[in-house]
């Protein structure tokens, strides 16, 4: 918990600071976070690397989890359905649209921005930006209340970079190749999906 | 992907000694990536002024897209549990 306000903390004082132009371009533009997150993919590497009971742990989980990816989409649509009903703004594909992002915000929300307009664009980026941000700041109640795959649904696209390190530290490191594993499943699948809320 | 391979094989290289800072080091970068973040979202001003008026709609599909994939994987955690216990 205090870790989560620790982080919490941070993201907000990036976000004042950057709101009042205090930082240096390099920082402002994201390509600070980019090395930062190279140098976190390194250490999360090395981590996975020294653990030697890592991959006996691994071969113990059961293998189903391959459904992981599929449960987490299907999971991630049918509650857009339900939340539609909920905004009166919104239709239900709109909903399934923005949802089917899956916290890859940057390709989904140029995407969305294109095929149904500025508007839902940026709800879509907003969405899947909260979405990374809420896995990286509370995976570990995530694990508390739904079990340990419940960050890796919730984390999307990005299980296999961004919200990797938080994963492998509240569900365990034996969940690192879960985790690469959804990312990549996700990341592949969320342009097809995208498009196809956004035609109907 | 092939940074965090050259990571894998330093720590399995590396297994012998205790490396019992790596923990700390991603501590600190989490922060660290977080603040970049904050900083790169804050430093979007037409982001920061759509805020108010789309990111309630955007922070609730938010939160159901979240509790409808945990809901998932929590289903299929069981599903896997109780398929172990029969063994």
């Amino acid at each position: 918990m205090k870790g989560s306000i620790i982080i919490l903390v941070c993201f907000l004082v990036g976000i004042l600071s950057g709101c009042m132009g205090l930082l240096p371009p390099g920082i402002a533009d994201g390509q600070a976070s980019t090395y930062a997150l190279y140098a976190l993919m390194f250490f999360a590497g090395v981590s996975i690397g020294c653990d030697s009971e890592m991959v006996h742990k691994f071969l113990s989980i059961d293998r189903r989890i391959l459904l992981l990816p599929f449960v987490g989409i299907a999971g991630t649509l049918l509650a857009c359905a339900v939340v539609s009903f909920l905004l009166p703004l919104r239709s239900m594909p709109d909903c399934m649209a923005v949802g089917s992002g899956m916290a890859y915000y940057s390709l989904s929300s140029i995407m969305v921005t294109g095929l149904k307009g500025p508007e839902l664009g940026t709800i879509t980026l907003i969405a899947n930006v909260i979405r990374e941000l809420t896995v990286l700041l509370s995976a570990p109640l995530m694990v508390k209340y739904f079990d340990k795959l419940a960050p890796i649904s919730a984390g999307g696209a990005n299980t296999m970079d961004t919200t990797l390190p938080v994963i492998m530290r509240s569900s365990g490191n034996e969940y690192s190749v879960p985790a690469i594993y959804n990312g990549i499943v996700v990341t592949f699948l969320v342009p097809f999906i995208v498009t196809f809320f956004c035609s109907i | 992907m092939l940074i965090m391979v050259v990571g894998i094989i330093i720590g399995y290289l590396l297994r012998k000694r205790k490396l019992t800072y790596i923990p700390h080091i991603l501590t600190f970068l989490i922060w660290l990536l977080l603040f970049f973040l904050g900083a790169s979202i804050g430093n979007n001003q037409s982001l920061m002024s759509s805020l108010g008026s789309l990111g309630i709609e955007a922070a609730v599909i938010s939160i159901f897209c979240m509790l409808g994939s945990m809901g998932g994987a929590y289903l299929l955690m069981r599903y896997c549990k109780s398929r172990k216990n029969e063994r």
